[in-house]
């Protein structure tokens, strides 16, 4: 089957197997690799991307459903040069450590702060806890996130 | 994944006429937050999987007398709606606390509803609102009342070929308060352990209840109406009655033995989250 959708700003139209998941097509077929594979159930976070603006998890949706989407992955957020303030803050913050979760962490601290320009600590901890990180035990995780709500003035 | 075939119909009637055709080799996607993973385990091997998703008469959002939902309504719209927190805030209580932000992007009212899984939060939210179930099919709608529309876990009352269209609320009287009360256990994301949505409506004057719902989730194979709560109407629910209801609601729940664990300890989460619910529903009717 064939479909049509924007990935990281470019306009794609791809024959595709219907069994085709998201996230195989963004790794498999357009070899971008930066979202990760996980649990396959929706409950992890590792293939987080933007559909449209909201954060959806790549592995429980079929190629089909995002027939016209705009998708965003890690790879079309990040700069040709330097980081995207969100990436700089998990630098500066120790937001991560193995980093296998951070693409989909940092997917979706950009939903929350493009849903929600100033969240509060009680906000950013409902919303970033649905995605699962085994290494920092989320301190770093919060500290980055709210590192860059405060540059988000800079970049908007 | 099995290969399979795909369709996305762009109508109701295109939707059932296919699905009514094909028969069990048809299998049915809302948002796909659920199906996708089942189609992935092997748990369905369908030939075709119709995708609902592109039925725009299926997506709106309206409030006229009641609240009526598109079954492709997302769980996190239902969240968010100002119009369903204002005049629903026990649907959108409930809805908030589903899963995680990426599942309730995508999972559907709909899919939730028809999905008929008894470890989750908007069937429960529902059934104490008194909501009224859509049901399309080749020959027309039919409405299902949904305490009438679970036969068991995963399974409704669905006809080979039809599919759940929306699902209709009643509108709340003055002076009603909801509540919905989810325990987990690990992660507030984590699958409710047990469940309960309360639905009270009070006489200003008196303060008398008029009218006490209590519905119970993860409490059997499908949400449990607590008859106890009948003993609240006609009088001033003080905090020893609603303990009381509260422990007989308990004993009316089924709860199964599952990894979030056993049944005694689920019917002791059964009687806190009923009177947590009911205590807040009555604050917030009475407010």
């Amino acid at each position: 089957m064939n479909v049509t959708l924007t990935v990281n700003g470019e306009t794609l139209s791809l024959d595709v197997p219907p069994s085709t998941t998201l996230l195989d097509l963004l790794r498999d077929r357009l070899g971008l690799h930066g979202t990760k594979e996980y649990c396959h159930s929706g409950v992890c976070g590792a293939c987080t991307v933007l559909a449209n603006g909201r954060a959806v998890s790549s592995c429980s949706m079929l190629a089909g459903q995002v027939d016209g989407a705009d998708v965003l992955t890690i790879e079309g957020l990040t700069p040709d040069e330097g980081l995207h303030p969100i990436q700089q803050a998990f630098v500066d913050n120790f937001g991560l450590q193995c980093g296998y979760c951070t693409p989909g962490m940092i997917l979706l601290a950009k939903a929350l702060l493009d849903e929600n320009p100033s969240p509060t600590r009680e906000e950013i901890i409902r919303y970033m806890g649905g995605n699962i990180c085994r290494c920092t035990g989320y301190a770093g995780i919060l500290r980055s996130v709210e590192a860059a709500v405060k540059e988000r003035r800079s970049w908007s | 994944m099995r290969p399979f075939e795909y369709i996305r119909p762009a109508s109701v009637a295109e939707a059932v006429g296919v699905i009514s055709e094909r028969g069990e080799d048809a299998f049915v996607l809302g948002g796909g937050s659920a199906a996708v993973v089942m189609l992935r385990l092997g748990v369905v091997r369908p030939e075709l999987v119709v995708d609902l998703g592109g039925i725009e008469e299926m997506r709106g959002l309206s409030r006229n007398g009641g609240l009526r939902i598109g079954a492709l309504v997302s769980i996190r719209s239902l969240e968010l709606d100002d119009g369903v927190r204002g005049a629903y805030p026990l649907l959108a209580e409930a809805a908030s606390q589903v899963a995680n932000v990426r599942v309730r992007n995508v999972a559907t009212v709909g899919g939730a509803v028809a999905y008929g899984e008894p470890q989750t939060d908007t069937p429960t939210a529902l059934t104490a609102s008194g909501a009224v179930v859509r049901v399309a099919g080749v020959s027309g709608e039919r409405s299902v009342p949904i305490s009438e529309f679970y036969v068991g876990p995963y399974e409704t009352v669905l006809e080979q070929g039809e599919i759940v269209s929306g699902i209709d609320v009643p509108e709340e009287p003055p002076h009603t308060g909801g509540c919905h009360v989810k325990f987990t256990v690990g992660s507030p994301e984590n699958k409710p352990v047990a469940n309960a949505s309360a639905l009270v409506t009070v006489d200003p004057p008196s303060g008398t209840c008029v009218s006490a719902r209590v519905v119970m989730g993860a409490a059997g194979p499908v949400p449990v109406v607590a008859n106890a709560a009948g003993a609240l109407v006609g009088i001033e629910a003080t905090p020893e009655r609603i303990a009381d209801v509260a422990a007989e609601a308990a004993e009316e729940a089924d709860p199964m033995e599952d990894l979030r664990g056993p049944e005694w300890y689920k019917r002791r989460i059964l009687r806190i989250v009923v009177e947590r619910a009911l205590t807040c529903a009555l604050q917030r009717a009475r407010t």
